[in-house]
């Protein structure tokens, strides 16, 4: 079972509940250390990027180093981000990713920073244009114009959708941003190792959590045409090539639904994690 | 406020903790050769393991940063672990700010 849909979901999934989209859960967090500087949300690239040099600088030094510079680094996260055990983000398929559209308002898209620090892509890039800001936090632009270089590009939920699908063409895992615990204040469109989120997860187990789906390929459907393989970011989607057939990891499967979208013969179907005993605690 | 101790989070850890220590190449960028990192950003470009990061140090409320002006920006190699010495970023580097070092077995 998912924690969050307990907590935070009234008998839905927890992202789908517009409670959580909510003005006044955009607070600051009252628990935050003497040492921060920032307020919750305001992204600091300069702080997510020493986080990580910090647990690559453990692994030099020893497991007990790393499990610390570990257990920092989600105390850091929850401080800054208001998240629970440094999950501040969870993968989304497109037409969750849909949904949330519909229920957030205003929305607006501003340059990707991940990708600016990790391969120097400039904000006015019009292809960086893919971090897609939901709610009231982009309405703060003015106060960080150094976050909201090259402009914020507000949409319509038309719009939304539609950009939301080109990126989901091209190849962009959706993912969404809690800022302050229960805000769901952005859709992250990226992909490894460009995005610092996915790298935090992939690399060192925290900060992303799985979706709450997982592809299941339909074998009587695959014809084995590999459209699918190269979308999936995590390694889970192989070709079996005995068999001739897409073959899916579902341990692996974080459930993005970038292969379900790719496919031409829709063999490929998501079905809900919590509804697979031995996934449901696979997060 | 929520009470963060009641509730349950997955914990998820992809690194081998028994393979740890690992070895892994020393990177050091020469700060003072390197003031417009944003500007020049061919060691970003250059590396194929996406080992460096490059951010505003100075990060200011109601005020943009120009990349150009030297010292706003820095980069620094974060995911060490990935580095194979390809020595590509050494060579790009118009200022011969970087230097790796590789400690033998």
């Amino acid at each position: 079972m998912c924690h969050y849909c307990e907590m935070w979901g009234d008998g839905t999934i927890w992202y789908l509940n517009p409670r959580n989209y909510a003005r006044h859960m955009y607070t600051l967090p009252k628990e935050a250390k003497p040492g921060a500087t920032k307020a919750v949300g305001e992204a600091d690239p300069a702080g997510y990027i020493n986080l990580e040099r910090a647990m690559v600088d453990a692994l030099e030094r020893g497991p007990e180093e790393y499990e610390k510079a570990m257990k920092f680094a989600r105390d850091m996260v929850d401080m800054t981000q208001g998240s629970v055990g440094g999950w501040m983000g969870q993968v989304v398929p497109l037409r969750d990713a849909e949904r949330m559209a519909e229920i957030s308002n205003p929305l607006g898209l501003i340059a990707c920073i991940c990708r600016k620090a990790m391969l120097g892509i400039e904000e006015r890039c019009p292809e960086n244009m893919t971090c897609m800001g939901l709610g009231v936090g982009m309405l703060k632009w003015e106060r960080w114009p150094e976050r909201y270089k090259g402009g914020v590009h507000w949409l319509t939920i038309e719009e939304t959708k539609q950009w939301l699908r080109d990126l989901d063409t091209k190849g962009f895992v959706h993912s969404l941003m809690m800022f302050g615990p229960r805000f769901i204040g952005g859709i992250c469109n990226c992909d490894y190792p460009a995005c610092d989120a996915l790298t935090m997860r992939l690399d060192h187990g925290f900060n992303m959590l799985k979706g709450h789906h997982v592809a299941m390929v339909d074998y009587d459907l695959c014809n084995g045409c590999g459209i699918c393989v190269q979308r999936c970011q995590f390694g889970a989607l192989k070709m079996n090539v005995t068999l001739d057939k897409a073959n899916i990891d579902q341990m692996r499967c974080f459930g993005c639904g970038l292969c379900e979208t790719a496919c031409p013969r829709k063999a490929i179907s998501l079905k809900e994690r919590i509804k697979i005993p031995s996934l449901q605690e696979v997060w | 406020m929520v009470d963060k101790s009641k509730i349950k989070v997955p914990k998820a850890t992809p690194q081998d903790l028994t393979r740890l220590p690992i070895k892994m190449p020393k990177i050091t960028i020469d700060h003072n050769k390197c003031t417009v990192p944003f500007w020049c950003k061919k060691c970003l470009q250059a590396c194929p393991q996406l080992v460096f990061q490059c951010y505003c140090k100075h990060l200011e409320k109601l005020r943009e940063s120009d990349p150009r002006q030297p010292g706003i920006y820095e980069v620094i190699a974060v995911r060490r672990d990935k580095c194979h010495v390809c020595n590509k970023c050494v060579e790009m580097c118009p200022e011969n700010a970087i230097t790796i070092t590789l400690e033998e077995a």
